[in-house]
């Protein structure tokens, strides 16, 4: 189901399906704080039983360690029902937290949410 | 908020005091990041620099810090030597290099900085403890 809401400051989520995708939009900073928030929504999509997910990354400006646990952790889960997972269009700084940690090839990382959802 | 710059051509001092609350990260990256550019450090180097100080300020937090989190880089010519100190919850008990890990099965917060800028550590001050960075700089010496 279609959501978007702004909750603390710094992160807007905007959730929605797409070609069988759930794909959730990310603008703005994602640490310990916003986090929280951004787990919520994975999660929301994950429960309403989409298979696969896609993080359009295009708007986040800054992402540390935290957001990316919470990446992992909903990545984990999706593997765990036969599901990809994609980070759409990240920017730089992101890729290289992606690198530092090793965990650049367990996502897969696209430049564009179509080429992602196969539109 | 405490911005002090000493007069001294070798080096300059910068300082923050937080209150160590995860709504507070995002200042300490506002500071460095502002002071970064001012530096005319360029963008990759500003962003390393964030990430840095996101990960040490949540490091404390992960730790129950209590009190103030003080945020002092030291500019000279060739790196920007980093400092955060905090007073963890439990006293006198090593601050695990390698602790419980958010973004990965292995993966600390010092990982993370040390992915960055090799050679961070956080070390014991008394019941105070300290993650010292050394950030080597890009931008034109004399900057």
């Amino acid at each position: 189901m279609p959501g978007r809401w702004r909750g603390r400051m710094d992160l807007d989520l905007e959730a929605r399906t797409e070609n069988g995708w759930g794909v959730l939009a990310v603008k703005g900073e994602v640490d310990l704080y916003t986090s929280p928030q951004l787990r919520e929504a994975l999660e929301r999509l994950v429960g309403e039983g989409a298979s696969s997910i896609a993080v359009d990354m295009t708007d986040v400006g800054f992402m540390d360690s935290s957001g990316l646990g919470v990446l992992v952790g909903v990545l984990k889960r999706v593997q765990e029902r036969g599901g990809r997972m994609a980070l759409v269009a990240p920017r730089e700084p992101v890729k290289k937290l992606l690198a530092i940690s090793g965990l650049d090839s367990a996502f897969i990382v696209t430049p564009s949410l179509d080429e992602t959802i196969g539109l | 908020m405490e911005l002090q710059t000493s007069p001294a051509i070798q080096e300059d001092r910068f300082s923050l005091s937080i209150p160590a609350s995860i709504e507070q990260i995002t200042t300490a990256r506002v500071f460095c990041s502002t002071l970064a550019r001012h530096l005319d450090e360029g963008e990759e180097f500003v962003e390393d620099i964030k990430l840095v100080v996101s990960e040490g300020c949540s490091l404390a937090i992960d730790e129950g810090a209590s009190g103030p989190i003080l945020l002092e880089i030291v500019v000279t010519a060739h790196e920007l030597l980093l400092q955060m100190e905090f007073m963890p919850s439990t006293p006198g008990e090593r601050i695990p290099d390698s602790g419980p890990a958010r973004a990965g099965p292995r993966l600390t917060r010092l990982d993370v900085v040390n992915g960055l800028f090799p050679g961070a550590r956080v070390e014991r001050l008394g019941e105070r403890a300290v993650l010292r960075v050394s950030a080597p700089r890009t931008a034109p010496l004399g900057s």
